[in-house]
């Protein structure tokens, strides 16, 4: 099985262990799900590090347009908790 | 201009009535570095892909809109990642194509023939770009006497050159496997065995994929090297007791670019999955 055959089995794994136990611990915050999945698309290219270089830059691109995602969850966040959106 | 070669193993006497071509030419497409990429492979992640992120996106809506369920809204953004992350990888996975594979058979093939009808029997040294007005790593194999000199640089990009005062001290430049894998390097390899070690396990281990693990260490004036989960899926060639298996051949190329010395394999041997190879700094 090649590496990217990996990264694309385990990213699918660690997604579906997430949302179930997330699920189960009763999360109901959309942006907390985004963040974990952030951070574990992050870990797992940075545990992927020895990918061929073109898949590399195409995961560092990836992760690149996720960030934006985070940004603006947390500013959401940030506006609600000061009380600016309700 | 005319060479004469006596080649003493086989007692034969060789004429090239013009200078020889670009020992590349020898190799065919191997050393060419070329990528095809498979559009079965290619298409299927394509495919894949888009099938996830469509999916993801409805499964997405539905939820946030009909359900109301946060956990389903968090399955499909992370389908919708998940058909980005195939999409995206469409693009970076390259396969062999079997035409590629051929041309890669014929040029193994060539070369073997043309080792085996010359009669070299000493081991190859490998030299690095620093030696060639091209800026190509080659393998030195000499010719008849075995003499321990090597020609001083700048070397022409010749297939047959002279090395001594004789006329029949001739050596032969060829591009091996390990020549031509050093275009897949991303950075120039540097002089310490750190840098060596990461480059290597960057071409065996991702780019190329033959390997899972590469360690590096010194003994003297000896560079062992550790090669551990080899899996090359082609048979030996006869020619590899010249210029060693395909994978000390990289590794020999990658030593001799770093150290920006001529390189030989020093011996090899492979148990249980496991290669330690020993290359000699000249």
């Amino acid at each position: 099985m090649a590496t990217y055959h990996r990264f694309i089995l385990l990213l699918w794994l660690v997604y579906g262990v997430t949302i179930v136990l997330l699920a189960v611990a009763g999360a109901t915050q959309w942006d907390l799900y985004y963040a974990v999945f952030l951070i574990e698309y992050l870990s797992l290219t940075t545990v992927f590090g020895l990918l061929n270089p073109p898949a590399r830059a195409v995961l560092s691109r990836i992760g690149l347009l996720l960030v934006p995602g985070f940004v603006v969850a947390v500013g959401l966040r940030v506006l609600d908790v000061l009380g600016i959106l309700s | 201009m005319v060479f004469v070669g006596n080649f003493p193993q086989r007692g034969r006497r060789v004429i090239l009535r013009r200078p020889a071509p670009d020992g590349l030419a020898f190799l065919g497409g191997v050393s060419g570095g070329r990528e095809d990429s498979d559009p079965k492979v290619a298409g299927r992640f394509q495919q894949l892909g888009l099938i996830l992120i469509v999916l993801g996106m409805l499964l997405t809506a539905e939820a946030q809109f009909v359900l109301r369920a946060v956990p389903m809204v968090a399955l499909g953004s992370a389908t919708v990642i998940l058909g980005i992350v195939c999409l995206g990888l469409e693009r970076a996975v390259v396969t062999r194509s079997p035409l590629a594979a051929l041309l890669g058979q014929a040029g193994s093939a060539a070369l073997a023939s043309l080792i085996e009808e010359v009669g070299v029997e000493a081991t190859a040294v490998y030299l690095p770009a620093t030696y060639f007005s091209a800026r190509q790593p080659r393998a030195l194999l000499r010719l008849g006497q075995n003499l321990d000199d090597l020609p001083a640089p700048p070397l022409p990009s010749r297939l047959i050159i002279p090395v001594g005062p004789r006329e029949t001290d001739l050596a032969m430049l060829v591009s091996t496997v390990g020549s031509a894998a050093m275009s897949q390097l991303e950075d120039q390899p540097g002089p310490s065995l750190t840098a060596m070690e990461s480059l290597a396990n960057q071409l065996l281990v991702a780019t190329l994929e033959v390997a899972s693990r590469v360690t590096f260490g010194q003994e003297e004036a000896e560079v062992l090297v550790r090669v551990e989960g080899i899996r090359v899926p082609f048979p030996a060639m006869a020619y590899e007791k010249v210029l060693g298996s395909p994978v000390a051949s990289i590794l020999a190329a990658l030593i001799a670019e770093g150290a920006n010395r001529p390189v030989v394999i020093n011996g090899e041997s492979t148990d249980q999955g496991v290669m330690q190879v020993r290359f000699l700094l000249r």
